[in-house]
C-alpha cells in the first residue's frame, strides 16, 4: 500500500504538476517524514527562554513567544534548536512578564485580516474586555508596554496600547491632557493663543 | 519620572496613537506642549477633505493604493475655509508680505501653515461651485499654485466633478479649470507609482443632453495617473420623450426589420457619442485599476438601436477595455450601451460586479467568456423585453406581445439555457435577478470548485433585490413574473 501511494506521488511530481498529495494519500504512507507532519502540536509545545534587560531568564512556550514577529523571525533565522536564552535587551523583567501574559491569553487569535479594505482599516477605539483589564496599569507601565510591543513587533498589542492612550486623551481640553499625562506647558500664553487661532479652521 | 511618557516616546508612536483620535482631540493635543506640536500639526494637515456639507461614507470603487480614508481626513467645510482664509490673510499682513497676484500665496508653503505636510487631498463636487468660499476666496487657486509649484508633495488626489455644479453651459469655470491644469503640471513630474488620481465624474465631455463643454474633463487631468474612475453617464437622447418609464416596451414592434434606424440618427445619438468618448478615455488611461460605469437614468428610457448598428463602435470599446492591463476591479451598472453588449473584462480583473439589463444574447456571450482571473463576481440581472433593440437573431427568444385588458404578455424572453460557462476561477459568487439561464447556477457550481469555501448563499437576500428594482425602467413591471418558472 505504502509503495503504491508513494509511486503515485512520484508520478504527479514527474508529470510536472505541482499538486500536493491529498490527505487520503498521506494516510496510506508510512514514511517517517509524514508522521512528523501529522503531529505538529508536539513541536509547538516546546519551551524556550527569554533573557530580560535586567538579566532574568523567563521560560515561555514557543508558540506564545512567536506572537512577537521579532522573536519568530529570529527563531526562523537561527533554526529550530535553540537552548540558550534569547536576550531582549530593551525590555525589563516586569514588562516582559506582562507582555508574555498578553501573548498567552491571545495565543490562539486568528492572524489579522490581510486585505487592506477601507472598512477593515477603520480606526475604532473599542477594546475587548480582557484587554481593558489588562491595560489597567500605571502610566509608566502602559508606555513601557507600548514600547515593548513596538520593539518586539506585536502589532495587536501595540494597537491595544495606542487605543488605551487615545481613550485617555479623547474629549479632554489641553489643560486636562497636561494633567493626565503630567506634561509641563512650555508655551507662553501668546503662543498658545496663536496656535488656537491658527488652527480654528480645522475645528468641527 | 524615569519611565517613558507621552512626551518622551518616539514621535512615530505618538503618530500611531493619534491615528485613533478625532481631529478635535488632535487640536487639543497640539496645544499641550512644544514636544507634541509638530506631530499633531502634521496629522492635521496630512489629509484634507474639502467639502461644503458632511461627506457621506465613501462607497465608490476601491482606491488602490488605498489612500482615501475619510475617517482620518481633516474635513474642511465652507466655514472652515473662510477661517483658514482669514488666518492666512492675517499672517500675511503681519509679515508685511507683498500682496499682489499669485505671489500672494508664495510664502505660505514655508510658513507655519502645514501645506508641506499634505499628502492627500479630496475635493467634493460642490467645492467647485462658484459661490463657495473655496472658489470665491481663492483657496482653490492658492492650493493649485502650491501644488503646481511643487510645494505640496501630494501622493494622491480624489476629485469629484459633477456637471450640476459647474453652472455653465459652455465651459468649466476658471477656478476648476485652472486648478486641474496646475495639478496636471505637478502630476506630469511624478511617476505612476508616486501619484494617483481618483476621479468621480458624471460626464466625459458632452454633458448629455443639455451641455456641451469646450474641453473634455479628461484633457484637464494627467490620464496616466488615473487609477480609480467612477463614471456616471446618461445615454438617452433629449428628444427621446418617453412619456413614462417603460412605455417603450409596449410599442408594437413585432418584427425586427422595422427596428433598423436611419444611420444618421444613430450616428448623431447621445449613446454613440458616449461610446466614442469612453473608448478614447480608456485608451488614454493605462494605469486604471478600478472602474465603475453607471448608466442608470432615473426615469428617462434609453432605447438603443439593434446591436448590429452599434457593433463597429462597441468592438473598439471592447478593445479599449481589454487594454486596461492594470484593471483589477470592474463594476457595470445599468444598460451598458446595449442589452446584448457583454463587456469581456481585461485579463487581470479579479472582482466583477454587474447590475445590468440584459438580453438572452448577453447571456450567451457571458457563457462563452473565459474570465481568466476573476475570483469574485456579483451578478444582478433584469430582463429586457421585446423592443427596438432587437436584431434578427433575437426574434426567436422572445414571446410576442399580446395585450388584453388587464393581463398581458409583454414580450419577455422564453426560458433558455446556456449548457456551460467559461469561468472556472471563482471563489465568491452572488447572483439574483429575473433573467438568468435556467442552468446558470448548476453550470457555475460545477465548473468552479473554488466556490466550495464560500459560506454565504449564492442567492442574495430579497432586501437587496428590492433595492435593485426600485426606479429604473421596469419599476411597475418588476414584480410581474417575467417568464415561466425555470423548467428543471
Amino acid at each position: 500500500m505504502g509503495l503504491s501511494a508513494s509511486r503515485q506521488i512520484e508520478t504527479t511530481a514527474i508529470s510536472g504538476h505541482l499538486a500536493f498529495p491529498t490527505t487520503a494519500q498521506l494516510h496510506h504512507i508510512n514514511l517517517p517524514v509524514f508522521r512528523q507532519l501529522s503531529t505538529p502540536t508536539a513541536v509547538n509545545m516546546t519551551n524556550m527562554k527569554l533573557l530580560s534587560s535586567d538579566n532574568v531568564e523567563i521560560s515561555v512556550e514557543k508558540d506564545v513567544a512567536e506572537r512577537s514577529v521579532l522573536i519568530k523571525n529570529m527563531l526562523e533565522d537561527v533554526g529550530e534548536t535553540m537552548d540558550a536564552p534569547i536576550p531582549i535587551p530593551n525590555v525589563n523583567e516586569a514588562v516582559l512578564r506582562k507582555v508574555i501574559e498578553w501573548c498567552e491569553h491571545h495565543r490562539n487569535d486568528p492572524p489579522p485580516p490581510a486585505d487592506d479594505d477601507s472598512d477593515s482599516r477603520k480606526k475604532s477605539t473599542d477594546i475587548e474586555e480582557w484587554d481593558q483589564k489588562f491595560m489597567q496599569v500605571d502610566q509608566e507601565m502602559l508606555f513601557e508596554i507600548i514600547l515593548a510591543a513596538n520593539y518586539l513587533d506585536i502589532k495587536p498589542l501595540l494597537d491595544v496600547g495606542c487605543k488605551t492612550v487615545a481613550n485617555m486623551i479623547k474629549g479632554k481640553s489641553p489643560e486636562e491632557i497636561r494633567k493626565t499625562f503630567n506634561i509641563q506647558n512650555d508655551f507662553t500664553p501668546e503662543e498658545e493663543d496663536q496656535i488656537r487661532r491658527e488652527n480654528e479652521w480645522a475645528e468641527e | 519620572m524615569t519611565g517613558p511618557t507621552l512626551v518622551t516616546i518616539p514621535p512615530e508612536l505618538v503618530g500611531e496613537i493619534m491615528a485613533y483620535l478625532p481631529l478635535n482631540d488632535v487640536l487639543s493635543l497640539m496645544r499641550t506642549c512644544k514636544a507634541l506640536y509638530p506631530g499633531s500639526h502634521r496629522r492635521l494637515w496630512h489629509t484634507l477633505h474639502l467639502c461644503d456639507r458632511v461627506p457621506r461614507r465613501y462607497i465608490g470603487p476601491p482606491c488602490p493604493p488605498l489612500t482615501f480614508m475619510p475617517q482620518v481626513a481633516n474635513v474642511v467645510a465652507n466655514e472652515g475655509c473662510r477661517q483658514l482664509e482669514r488666518v492666512m490673510q492675517e499672517a500675511r499682513t503681519q509679515k508685511g508680505k507683498c500682496t499682489e497676484g499669485q505671489s500672494l500665496w508664495s510664502g505660505l508653503a514655508d510658513s507655519q501653515f502645514g501645506f508641506q505636510h499634505m499628502r492627500g487631498l479630496a475635493l467634493e463636487a460642490e467645492v467647485f461651485q462658484r459661490s463657495t468660499a473655496w472658489v470665491e476666496d481663492g483657496l482653490i487657486s492658492a492650493l493649485g499654485h502650491l501644488i503646481g509649484g511643487g510645494k505640496i508633495p501630494l501622493t494622491w488626489m480624489k476629485v469629484s466633478v459633477w456637471s450640476s455644479y459647474l453652472e455653465t453651459s459652455d465651459r468649466l469655470p476658471g477656478g476648476i479649470e485652472q486648478f486641474l491644469s496646475l495639478v496636471k503640471k505637478y502630476s506630469k513630474t511624478k511617476k505612476p507609482e508616486e501619484f494617483s488620481l481618483i476621479v468621480d465624474a458624471n460626464f466625459i465631455s458632452s454633458i448629455s443632453p443639455w451641455y456641451r463643454l469646450r474641453s473634455s474633463l479628461f484633457d484637464l487631468i494627467d490620464m496616466s495617473k488615473l487609477t480609480t474612475l467612477d463614471l456616471r453617464l446618461d445615454l438617452f437622447d433629449d428628444d427621446d420623450e418617453g412619456p413614462i418609464a417603460g412605455a417603450a416596451v409596449f410599442a408594437p414592434q413585432q418584427h425586427y426589420s422595422k427596428n433598423r434606424r436611419p444611420a444618421a440618427q444613430v450616428a448623431g445619438s447621445n449613446a454613440v457619442k458616449q461610446i466614442k468618448e469612453l473608448t478614447r478615455l480608456l485608451i488614454r488611461s493605462p494605469n486604471l485599476r478600478s472602474f465603475r460605469l453607471i448608466t442608470d437614468s432615473e426615469d428617462r428610457p434609453y432605447n438603443p438601436p439593434p446591436i448590429s448598428q452599434l457593433a463597429p463602435l462597441l468592438k473598439k470599446l471592447q478593445y479599449a477595455f481589454l487594454n486596461l492591463r492594470k484593471l483589477t476591479w470592474l463594476a457595470l451598472c445599468g444598460e451598458i450601451f446595449h442589452p446584448s453588449f457583454f463587456v469581456i473584462p481585461p485579463r487581470n480583473v479579479r472582482v466583477v460586479k454587474i447590475r445590468c439589463d440584459v438580453s438572452v444574447a448577453w447571456w450567451r456571450r457571458f457563457a462563452r467568456c473565459p474570465f481568466p482571473a476573476v475570483e469574485e463576481m456579483l451578478l444582478l440581472h433584469r430582463p429586457v423585453l421585446r423592443g427596438g433593440w432587437m436584431d434578427a437573431s433575437d426574434e426567436m427568444h422572445y414571446k410576442p406581445v399580446v395585450q388584453t385588458h388587464c393581463i398581458g404578455d409583454y414580450g419577455a424572453p422564453y426560458a433558455f439555457a446556456v449548457g456551460d460557462v467559461g469561468i472556472s476561477t471563482l471563489k465568491r459568487f452572488f447572483t439574483d435577478g429575473e433573467c438568468a439561464p435556467a442552468d446558470l447556477l448548476r453550470c457555475i457550481v460545477r465548473k468552479n470548485k473554488g466556490l466550495a469555501g464560500q459560506k454565504q448563499p449564492i442567492r442574495l437576500p430579497p432586501a437587496l433585490m428590492q433595492n435593485m428594482s426600485r426606479g429604473g425602467r421596469y419599476r411597475g413591471y418588476f414584480r410581474h413574473k417575467m417568464y415561466p418558472e425555470n423548467p428543471e
